[in-house]
């Protein structure tokens, strides 16, 4: 191990890249011991004067490494005891054998003061030679099934009707395709990373990764070809704990899940913000690949607000998503500390270009619009509106009923005004596959037929 | 017999009294002036005009090793002696209150201009860092930088740079006062008096360190008394001083206030001398380990002194020129003792290179000899 002032071995493989080896380092020192010491020193005091003068000491013991000309600097050599000649002769024997002596363990001494320059010490102390390997997995694509061995908790549900066997077997399923959905969406990390933020944070990504494997798992989609189950034993307050060994369709669950991350990634939304900031944010939105419609359900409401102060004006912006009936998705608020510019008739336009320009602000912007967008995904997509004329109705009282039983459709209200029932669910759907499905749905409980459609926005149908 | 014994014996205790009545009470103080006179910048003498008494170790010595800075400004170790306190200024005028001739003049006097000279002056000392308050400027190049920088570039700056977060408020309170005296022929007295306070805005706590008093400054100090004398006939203005013109007296306040700063700067060079460990001396040449970052200024008369086991031995006096982070100093004047000749001899020899049980240090005695003449 590196010791406290040691150095990452990393930073001498960077300095055995280098390819002079004219100046052979008539200052490197080779104890006795077979240590290999340069001395340096580095303008200035600190860290990075410390890092210079280290920096340099390393490239000449790599330069004095890398010509395998070890042995002819030793003055000492034929005082050196056999361990030390060996090393020596080894290294020698490596380098110019052309052998990686990446890796090599390096210590560097307690910087010193010697006038307006810092100086320290780096050695390469005797080690045993050998190389790190790397063994890391990947998505296979010629793989069509991927087997994996999950662990699944489960306790009786009276509620639902299962028993704990049920719930053990259901909960290892969902972390079987959340476990592969996690391999392939780091994969094609790139490819949405746009739409939403899927991060290097771990617990992000088991989010995510979860979330669309109940997504999956509710939407039966069968991503799951077959399991078998390995071992099944009881644990505490009549839990069941499985272990299954499950098939995974990789080609079902990338397209599955690439719908979802579609879903979740591309609602439409309109920007609800005054003038300059609604066509600046229009103009973002779009860079960032979000759709922008008039007439979208989900909202992006943006209010600015200048900060004055002895002439100069600072930017409080805050933006909400919501839908049209009023539920907030997702919240972002700007840094207001972040500039200050002289307050003129151009300062909002200025300071809306500074603030969307910084890439941890449009970060967390991107970050919130993406939750946002899942959360409604979540709740079972957005709020539509149905408005059917009673005349068509023959029982409206089955009205709710029938709407709940629409694949996708969830959190159905119903009210009326006498002349129009108005439905308001959730779906997570195109809205043309609503308008399809209603049409064939609602016909056992109508008194006449249907008329067509009439599709006021993305979120509103009329049966006049 | 037994008179004599008394008599003895009266005599005895006589004696005893009169050696108690001539036990004489402590002096510890004495009644001293209060004056009102101007104050005045004392500065350090030419490390080369140095006698022998005169090596000794000024107040506020301070022998912390660099070995706590990790030379980071943004993070810098509270231990370390480079950090200095973050501050932002306030020039808190106080109102001129009362009515009477050239009163109102007074009270127009804007020290914002003031404040700004102040920042200036104390950057430069490198004793504290500076915050300031000059918005306007500031506003206005961020608006220059992204008029030909682009938005981004300056919105990544910005974010990379934030605007530091001062430890201190250093607050300068002024008092100012007139007076005019005569009748036909009469002249305006303006005095001006200066306190400083540096507080913690969160705790409210004055610290009591540095202690720079108060400043004094009269109008006779920055103009001669003709140049402040007006005739007036059947109670009008006729000629002379403008004295109700804000723009006249602004111009006598401007260098009364610019006086007092620069008293105020040797002050605060006094309370907070620049400190240095002395790395080696080689002949008469000594070497520091810090210079400019630690606030020591050229010019600068240095005490070098030996700090062991607690106590200091003044070894001699230096004057010292700095580098950016080291500082290079001539030793004028060995302090006749024999630990100064041991170290001499050495020095003269080769390089004498204090050990760590005995380190060397050197201590500022205040405002350079030729700082006034330089740069205020």
């Amino acid at each position: 191990m590196i010791k406290a002032f040691g150095v990452k071995p990393a930073l001498l493989s960077v300095m055995l890249g280098l390819t002079s080896t004219s100046a052979l380092a008539q200052d490197l020192n080779i104890l006795l011991s077979g240590e290999i010491q340069a001395d340096r020193c580095a303008y200035g005091r600190g860290a990075s004067a410390i890092e210079q003068a280290k920096t340099e000491a390393l490239a000449d013991i790599a330069r004095a490494l890398q010509s395998g000309k070890v042995l002819s600097i030793a003055d000492t050599y034929e005082e050196m005891d056999t361990a030390s000649t060996t090393w020596l002769q080894q290294l020698s024997d490596m380098a110019q054998t052309g052998y990686d002596l990446r890796g090599l363990k390096t210590n560097t001494s307690k910087p010193r003061l010697e006038g307006t320059d810092t100086c320290v010490t780096v050695s390469v102390v005797k080690q045993t030679l050998g190389t790190a390997t790397t063994d890391e997995g990947s998505w296979d694509d010629a793989q069509t099934i991927v087997s994996v061995t999950v662990v699944g908790e489960g306790w009786p549900d009276s509620q639902q009707g299962m028993s704990a066997r049920e719930a053990a077997e259901l909960d290892a399923l969902r972390r079987a395709i959340s476990q592969v959905v996690g391999v392939w969406l780091t994969e094609q990390r790139t490819q949405y990373s746009n739409t939403v933020s899927h991060t290097n944070d771990t617990s992000d990504n088991f989010a995510m990764n979860d979330f669309v494997a109940r997504q999956l798992q509710t939407k039966s989609s069968g991503v799951v070809k077959q399991w078998q189950l390995i071992d099944s034993k009881a644990i505490a307050d009549e839990g069941v704990q499985v272990t299954l060994r499950a098939d995974v369709e990789k080609q079902k669950l990338e397209i599955a899940t690439s719908h979802i991350m579609q879903q979740i990634g591309s609602p439409r939304v309109a920007v609800n913000a005054p003038a300059p900031l609604d066509s600046e944010l229009k103009r973002w939105l779009s860079s960032q690949g979000v759709e922008l419609s008039e007439n979208a359900n989900l909202i992006l409401n943006a209010k600015p607000r200048m900060i004055e102060r002895d002439g100069t004006a600072r930017l409080d912006l805050r933006v909400e998503v919501t839908d049209q009936a009023g539920n907030i998705y997702g919240e972002w608020q700007n840094d207001p500390t972040l500039i200050a510019l002289p307050n003129g008739q151009d300062a909002l336009y200025d300071l809306i270009d500074v603030h969307l320009s910084l890439d941890a602000q449009q970060k967390a912007l991107r970050q919130q619009l993406g939750d946002a967008f899942m959360r409604v995904v979540q709740e079972g997509g957005l709020v539509h509106d149905v408005y059917i004329n009673s005349r068509y109705l023959a029982k409206p009282e089955r009205l709710s009923g029938v709407i709940s039983t629409l694949g996708g459709a969830q959190d159905v209200s119903i009210s009326n005004d006498g002349k129009f029932y108005k439905a308001q669910l959730r779906f997570s759907g195109k809205t043309g596959d609503l308008v399809a499905a209603l049409q064939q749905s609602l016909q056992p409980i109508t008194a006449a037929e249907l008329p067509k459609a009439v599709i006021a926005n993305e979120f509103t149908i009329r049966f006049n | 017999m037994k008179n004599t014994f008394k008599i003895a014996l009266s005599l005895a205790a006589a004696a005893v009294l009169s050696a108690c009545q001539t036990t004489q009470p402590a002096q510890q103080t004495q009644s001293g002036q209060v004056s009102n006179r101007a104050s005045n910048a004392v500065i350090a003498k030419s490390a080369y005009r140095f006698e022998d008494k005169d090596i000794k170790v000024p107040a506020y010595f301070d022998t912390q090793g660099l070995a706590n800075c990790s030379f980071d400004r943004s993070n810098e170790n509270d231990s370390c002696p480079l950090k200095k306190p973050i501050v932002r200024m306030y020039f808190s005028g106080t109102d001129v209150g009362g009515e009477g001739q050239g009163v109102d003049a007074l009270r127009q006097y804007d020290d914002s201009q003031l404040l700004k000279m102040l920042e200036n002056q104390f950057a430069g000392i490198n004793r504290f860092r500076i915050v300031t308050r000059d918005d306007s400027v500031i506003a206005e190049e961020k608006q220059l930088q992204l008029e030909q920088q682009g938005a981004s570039t300056v919105a990544r700056t910005a974010a990379n740079r934030r605007i530091l977060q001062p430890d201190y408020v250093v607050k300068l309170d002024t008092l100012r006062t007139v007076k005019n005296e005569g009748s036909i022929t009469g002249w305006m007295d303006y005095t001006l008096e200066l306190t400083a306070a540096t507080i913690d805005p969160y705790t409210r706590e004055m610290l009591s360190y540095p202690n720079l008093g108060k400043i004094r400054v009269k109008s006779e100090d920055v103009r001669d008394r003709s140049e402040l004398k007006y005739v007036m006939a059947n109670n009008r203005y006729v000629s002379g001083y403008r004295y109700f013109d804000s723009a006249h007296v602004n111009a006598v306040i401007n260098d009364m206030a610019s006086r007092g700063i620069d008293i105020l700067l040797t002050r605060m060079l006094s309370e907070m001398p620049a400190t240095a460990q002395v790395l080696g001396i080689k002949g008469n040449q000594i070497s520091l380990d810090r210079g400019q970052n630690a606030g020591v200024l050229p010019n600068e008369t240095m005490i070098i002194f030996q700090y062991s086991a607690g106590f200091v031995e003044p070894i001699g006096v230096a004057n010292v020129n700095p580098s950016r982070n080291s500082a290079m100093g001539e030793m004028t004047l060995w302090k006749d003792s024999s630990l100064a000749d041991t170290i001499s001899a050495q020095a003269q020899a080769g390089i004498y290179r204090p050990t760590n049980s005995a380190k060397i240090f050197a201590v500022s005695v205040g405002t350079p000899a030729n700082f006034l003449e330089n740069r205020t």
